[in-house]
């Protein structure tokens, strides 16, 4: 029963994180039916701007609170100019082209980015300074910090700024026309390419969020991370449905919980032949579960129903 | 109002217009008629810039709007329903209105719109909470129609807008379509339908494999022999 609540709770954590992430993915997938592969490297860069800052607002002397949330909107801004420049430079150009060719642009911009990570932050691991003192509570014999609730709160509140910003809003109406009917919205006078940007700048805003909470929950970033992050993130946008926006969400969360609950069991299940390093696997098996048996996820509709 | 002249439209390397000219006066009710594939949906698709024009060029109220971008075209004042509606399925339907009037932003005014709309389709006022994509193709018909108007064009596109509806919806759809025609709307009506449609209208164009094959007052049309022997099978 311990294990089980633990791992829930750490499943939790690190759902959300995946959740933030898998938004990234649904919002532009929802729009212009693109998979945008280089998203991962996006909140890696995100990580790796905060530590930057971070660095050297510390190097300054400004008190550790005031440094983390300074990086936090830097990296947010960064993250905001790279996803729009993507957009605009790598897939505008391509935007009546075969389906594959901004597919295959998607995976090149994501090499292109690891590269110039690792060129400006080199192959080393970095680590994330600690933004705040570490607080540990217990509750029924599983333990959690506060950096861990401090990522699910902060999580959880742009979520709801996200959908109150998609459902409640003239631009998330708009969005959710173009994702509908975008020739449609365009005779309504929607401006799509402001659509496709908004859409591409609010998932790196919230990929950057990530990002730096991976750094402050780890505390440790290296130019691959992205990588891992990006794809598991996609399992969990998958999952849920993609195109979805409750789907991203709902997704990250089961793909988080999932994964820590089979690593946190595996040893036992395996008699100690497999350890909890395989939980990797898990996102995977899922992966491959849900397009075998339902590929339009839990939420999705039938494919060319997007939203 | 509108001057269409020598517009051409191709896929690929099929030409679907030909070079056609015509106008649509202020107040008028034009029909564009003609077979399946004539290339009457192409024309209004490349009048509102969903297709670009492969030559000729469109002049609307003296503008030059052959190269406008897609999302000024209602700025502009002209508003299309497209053929098979397009509303948004996972929109209510007030929402589908709301996108109607989403390059407005005179509240008051877009209110007074949309009880006009709901006065012509009382239908909508009931359904205003639902999604689009529940309604039925004639009550999507309507709601087309009146998101189109709650962008107060100046020229209303109609395609098809009998397609596929049973004959009392068809109907209900043009007695809103003439009433709106009685208060000064411009409109170009594109109709398989052409017994309707040179009932309704006071000019029309007959189209015949990308051109135009006949026109004139749409009484007159009504009358011709030959147009009653292609297209109102007799």
């Amino acid at each position: 029963m311990d294990t089980f609540l633990q791992q829930l709770i750490n499943g939790i954590v690190q759902g959300s994180i995946y959740a933030l992430v898998a938004l990234g993915y649904t919002m532009v997938y929802g729009i212009m039916g693109l998979i945008n592969f280089a998203h991962g490297e996006v909140v890696m860069i995100g990580t790796m701007v905060s530590i930057t800052v971070l660095g050297i607002l510390l190097g300054l002397g400004v008190p550790m609170g005031l440094a983390a949330v300074l990086a936090l909107l830097a990296a947010m801004l960064v993250c905001m100019i790279l996803g729009w420049s993507l957009e605009r430079i790598a897939y505008r150009p391509l935007r009546n082209a075969p389906r594959l060719t901004p597919l295959i642009t998607a995976i090149g911009m994501s090499i292109v980015l690891q590269n110039l990570a690792m060129i400006i932050w080199s192959r080393n691991y970095l680590s994330f300074p600690p933004i705040i003192e570490k607080v540990s509570y217990e509750v029924a014999g599983a333990h959690f910090s506060n950096v861990q609730l401090l990522i699910v709160v902060l999580a959880g509140l742009s979520m709801a700024g996200l959908l109150l910003l998609i459902y409640r809003t003239r631009l998330g109406m708009a969005m959710r026309a173009t994702a509908q009917n975008l020739p449609v919205a365009q005779l309504m006078g929607v401006n799509v390419n402001r659509v496709i940007a908004a859409a591409f700048i609010i998932g790196s805003a919230m990929g950057a969020l990530a990002g730096f909470m991976v750094g402050a929950y780890y505390e440790i970033a290296h130019y691959q991370m992205g990588f891992m992050l990006g794809l598991k993130a996609f399992t969990a946008a998958v999952l849920g449905g993609i195109g979805n926006l409750g789907g991203a969400m709902l997704g990250g969360l089961l793909l988080g919980i999932i994964e820590a609950l089979a690593a946190g069991y595996i040893g036992d299940l395996t008699g100690g032949f497999l350890g909890s390093h395989y939980q990797d696997i898990f996102a995977f098996v899922v992966l491959i579960g849900v397009l075998m048996f339902r590929p339009s996820g839990l939420f999705g509709e039938k494919t060319g129903e997007r939203a | 109002m509108l001057e269409v002249t020598g517009l051409r439209v191709a896929y690929g390397g099929i030409q679907a217009v030909r070079s056609i000219t015509f106008h649509v006066s202020e107040g008028e009710m034009v029909a564009l008629i003609g077979a399946n594939g004539a290339g009457k949906t192409s024309t209004l698709k490349a009048i509102a810039r969903v297709l670009d024009a492969a030559g000729g060029d469109v002049h609307f109220a003296s503008r030059d709007i052959t190269r406008l971008p897609a999302h000024e075209v209602l700025g502009s004042g002209i508003a299309l329903v497209p053929e098979g509606r397009g509303v948004f399925p996972r929109l209510t339907v007030a929402e589908n209105l709301m996108m109607g009037a989403y390059i407005r932003n005179d509240r008051a005014e877009i209110a007074r719109d949309l009880e006009q709309v709901y006065g012509h389709f009382p239908r909508l006022r009931e359904r205003a909470g639902q999604l689009a994509g529940t309604l039925s193709g004639g009550e999507q018909q309507m709601l087309a129609i009146g998101r189109a108007l709650m962008g107060r064009p100046k020229l209303l596109l109609l395609d098809e807008p009998s397609m596929g509806l049973a004959p009392l919806m068809v109907q209900k759809i043009f007695e809103v379509i003439q009433a709106v025609a009685a208060q000064g709307m411009t409109i170009l009506l594109v109709e398989q339908n052409a017994r309707l449609a040179l009932e309704v209208s006071q000019r029309a164009y007959v189209m015949e494999s990308g051109g135009i094959s006949h026109t004139g007052p749409s009484a007159e049309l009504l009358a011709d022999p030959r147009v009653r022997a292609a297209y109102l099978g007799e």
